[in-house]
């Protein structure tokens, strides 16, 4: 009988830099790679699996993602699908607190949702960097980004000019 | 930190995906490389249309510029060319001989002076890639024999107004089409043998859509109706005749999803469409003045959506219609009284949103039933006003 049996029991996931995270079953299977895993376990598996191992996130970002699917576990997540159709028309403002952070991590945590295919936080952390994009200049996202400007003049002009020609679709 | 060169292509298009096609474009701007990963990322090129259009023409066609045009790395999927006559559509025509064409939809339409050769030749570079084409408003001066290649896998094809239609021969060997639409106006009715030869090739046609204006001949003619043998879900026409309506609204009563007709004129044909159980949209256009004495619609509970004209109708025949859709999500209809209104919100009680087209010269103190009080007696229901 489950008798004993916690509603949402721990499980370990280890980093690729072996640091070893503690987190619940709820907030894990938020990430679509770890649940097809852990579907895969069967019956009566998951108390006993020991920790799984993530070769693809290292410790930092790690601690970042279990951070954000502790703080969702609860609510209901967009499948893929629904994300692609999905508008910004209501943003969190704990994820937006939350998607503060430097390039490099912001970086770091859009290959981790995508490895660990948590879709909601991968839409909300490549939004972030479109916004960073967003009604700023070329020059200015060079700086942002630190990208250096290959374009002589005439170059320039030309894309210019073919963009005048594009409309959306 | 440039993402373009840390992260995997999908991860950089997905961040530029939440960016709006004006948006995009800015970015290209910002180095060569930005410009070469958007323009060749058919992810995000799916929403960039490029329109050649010689009346606004920022930037005619010079040597140097169709040489810019061919070495550019954009990949477009989707081309419009609009005004431009035969010597344009060959510069157009020597730019796309020479790029890696992916276009999945093409639009012309106003086009004069073209011949029916430059135009088959034209299509010739598009047509194993090609899914939509619109063609419209073309007025074709020169008609040659063609010998035509098939398009593979053109879905949806539109023939709209087009002054010399025999130029639709170009599409004569679509054989995969699942949307047709032969539309507006046409001169010539010598079209027939090409809306014939459509529909015996198409068996996979789900959308037909002959709303021609002049097209009372097409509609009426026999041996069209009888060469529609598959299932459609989605029909419109704008003239019908009697004799052909019912035999053909038989034959695809289980189908038929989406109806849009413009006018009613016999009870025998409304009798018809709400016999069928899987309409989901229907617009009946104008309803005119039946005779429903003693009579009764089947109940339609697929029904989501429902429009038409009630300017002629008598209030029975409104209640009528209403009485036997009452799953209405979604409704549209000529201005209502007050009685009628009344009527709606205690038989739809699905209703969501309802338009009314409400007549310029309508004195709003005549109205027959006050917008005011419209909002009072459909509580729930969102209200939109269209004055026509």
């Amino acid at each position: 009988m489950d008798i004993d049996r916690p509603s949402d029991p721990q499980v370990s996931v280890v980093s690729s830099d072996g640091t070893m995270f503690h987190t619940t079953l709820k907030s894990i299977l938020l990430s679509g790679t770890i649940k097809d895993m852990i579907e895969h376990i069967g019956e009566g598996g998951v108390e006993n699996m020991g920790a799984i191992p993530l070769q693809n996130v290292d410790s930092k970002t790690l601690e970042i993602v279990i951070k954000w699917i502790e703080h969702h576990k609860d609510n209901i997540q967009p499948t893929s699908e629904e994300i692609k159709d999905k508008t910004a028309d209501f943003i969190d403002p704990w994820d937006e607190n939350f998607l503060e952070m430097d390039l490099d991590k912001l970086y770091n945590l859009i290959t981790a949702a995508n490895y660990l295919n948590i879709p909601q936080l991968l839409w909300l952390s490549t939004r972030k960097i479109a916004m960073l994009i967003k009604n700023r200049t070329p020059q200015e996202i060079r700086s942002l980004f630190n990208i250096e400007d290959d374009w002589t003049p005439q170059e320039i002009e030309a894309v210019q000019k073919e963009n005048q020609w594009c409309e959306e679709k | 930190m440039d993402f373009i060169k840390i992260l995997p292509v999908e991860l950089s298009e997905f961040i530029l995906q939440h960016l709006t096609t004006r948006e995009l474009l800015n970015v290209t701007l910002v180095s060569k490389s930005w410009n070469k990963f958007i323009s060749e990322s058919s992810n995000l090129m799916k929403n960039i249309k490029f329109v050649f259009d010689l009346i606004n023409d920022k930037f005619p066609l010079t040597s140097e510029r169709k040489i810019f045009l061919i070495e550019s790395p954009r990949i477009y999927q989707h081309l419009e060319i609009s005004r431009v006559d035969t010597k344009y559509l060959k510069d157009i025509y020597d730019i796309y001989k020479l790029k890696r064409n992916q276009v999945k939809s093409l639009k012309l339409h106003h086009l004069n002076f073209i011949s029916t050769k430059d135009l088959a030749d034209f299509f010739g570079l598009f047509n194993l890639t090609v899914e939509k084409i619109i063609f419209g408003f073309i007025n074709v001066k020169i008609i040659h024999e063609l010998d035509c290649d098939e398009f593979k896998n053109l879905k949806s094809l539109y023939l709209i107004s087009n002054e010399s239609i025999n130029c639709s021969s170009i599409f004569e060997k679509c054989k995969n089409l699942i949307e047709l639409y032969i539309v507006g106006r046409s001169k010539e009715i010598k079209s027939i043998k090409i809306i014939v030869t459509l529909l015996q090739q198409n068996e996979k046609l789900k959308v037909l859509d002959l709303s021609l204006e002049t097209g009372y001949q097409i509609l009426e003619n026999k041996e069209i109706i009888s060469k529609i043998p598959f299932k459609l879900h989605t029909f419109r026409a704008k003239i019908w005749s009697k004799t052909y309506f019912r035999n053909f609204f038989l034959s695809q009563i289980n189908s038929i999803q989406t109806l849009k007709l413009h006018r009613i004129d016999y009870l025998e044909d409304l009798q018809t469409i709400f016999t069928m159980q899987n309409l989901k949209s229907v617009d009946l256009g104008l309803v005119q003045e039946l005779d429903l004495t003693n009579i009764n619609l089947t109940l339609n509970t697929s029904i989501e959506h429902l429009e038409f004209f009630d300017m002629n109708c008598k209030i029975e025949t409104i209640r009528l219609i209403i009485t036997s859709a009452p799953n209405t999500k979604d409704m549209k209809i000529f201005c209502m009284t007050r009685e009628i209104m009344q009527f709606v919100s205690l038989k739809m009680k699905s209703l969501k949103s309802l338009t009314m087209f409400i007549p310029m010269s309508y004195n709003m103190n005549d109205f027959p039933a006050p917008i005011d009080s419209v909002k009072s007696i459909l509580k729930s229901t969102k209200i939109k006003y269209i004055f026509i």
